[in-house]
């Protein structure tokens, strides 16, 4: 293969532009003409538009299709059968994967996907990788949460598909008082002061309707005399890199739990309150 | 010089693969490890329809052999 080629896509990423807007139409008849048959919360939605697949003959027409809003979407999606109300457009047998938006604007949007869907998501972003020198003897860092949030998974298959070394985060990222977490932020703050044992927690809670971040860290016995300057050095360290405060609690040597397995250092009662 | 693509080539061989898969889609009925797979093997080759058949179905574009 060669990788000078300044194209993901050197034919389409060429085309003419007449040619480009003739396969943008015939694309969008073919995707309207597919909704339109195939699900029944499209078809309403377009009916009650006043507009059908033979309507769509110039790109003009496709100002007269209203968009899905997400409140739309919201809505829907609260119906049977769940969650997915009457939108898919393909058998529930079809849908392989299932992701949603972060809910940062309220209620998280549910996304259920085909693997074809994957496929043309991850081959859109092999248009972007490709274009800014991405390549296959490429190591590609994505630090990203990988959970349900929907967002760069796509960037991260495509990476894949480029043949690219992948390299994900390893930690899990929570929210805690509105601020975005990395726990190993903490980890990282506690390791570089010096006077302090291995051994940390972090217990984030929640009372009524207040969050409440708990670091507890163990000084080692030579430090004894230097609490002060540690819990000093600990709160204006964990400011600056993780913009939260922190209620800390400076033990002795050997009083946090340990562990014979996998440690478990950053606990979140939040859920299990109201589970 | 920008490369001299074959697009009839690449247009048969879209096609025929298609159908090489989807006979693997039917033979594998009883055989999920075959099924399954084909249904993978056709969404990747949906993207080179899409690079490939998508363009060739244009009107301007049928008479040329070849895009450079």
């Amino acid at each position: 293969m060669n990788y000078h080629q300044p194209y993901w896509n050197p034919i389409l990423e060429t085309l003419p532009p007449e040619a480009l807007r003739q396969l943008q139409l015939k694309k969008f008849q073919r995707i309207f003409h597919w909704a339109y048959t195939h699900s029944k919360f499209h078809r309403a939605l377009y009916r009650s538009a006043g507009v059908a697949p033979e309507d769509i003959r110039a790109l003009e027409d496709i100002r007269r299709v209203p968009t899905v809003e997400k409140s739309m979407m919201r809505q829907i999606q609260g119906k049977d059968p769940y969650p997915h109300g009457d939108a898919l457009c393909v058998p529930l047998d079809d849908v392989t994967v299932f992701r949603q938006t972060s809910g940062t604007t309220g209620q998280p949007v549910y996304q259920p996907d085909t693997w074809h869907d994957w496929e043309w998501w991850a081959e859109c972003w092999c248009y972007i990788l490709w274009s800014q020198g991405y390549r296959p003897n490429d190591r590609v860092f994505i630090p990203f949460g990988y959970n349900v949030f929907v967002a760069f998974w796509a960037g991260h298959y495509a990476a894949e598909k480029l043949g690219c070394e992948v390299v994900g985060r390893s930690d899990d990222i929570t929210k805690v008082k509105g601020v975005l977490l990395a726990p190993s932020a903490i980890e990282e703050v506690v390791r570089g002061i010096k006077g302090l044992g291995d051994e940390y927690e972090v217990v984030v809670d929640k009372t009524g309707d207040a969050e409440t971040i708990r670091l507890r860290v163990e000084v080692l016995p030579e430090a004894q005399d230097q609490c002060t300057w540690i819990r000093s050095e600990l709160q204006d360290q964990l400011r600056l890199k993780t913009n939260l405060r922190y209620g800390l609690e400076i033990c002795g040597c050997g009083s946090l739990p340990r562990y014979e397995v996998k440690a478990k250092r950053f606990k979140d009662l939040r859920n299990k309150k109201s589970e | 010089m920008p490369p001299v693509i074959d697009m009839n080539r690449l247009h048969l061989n879209t096609r025929s693969a298609r159908s090489a898969v989807e006979e693997f889609k039917r033979l594998g009925e009883d055989f999920p490890a075959v099924a399954r797979n084909a249904e993978r093997m056709l969404a990747s080759l949906k993207m080179i329809e899409i690079s490939i058949s998508d363009v060739m179905d244009l009107e301007d574009l049928e008479k040329g052999k070849t895009h450079d």
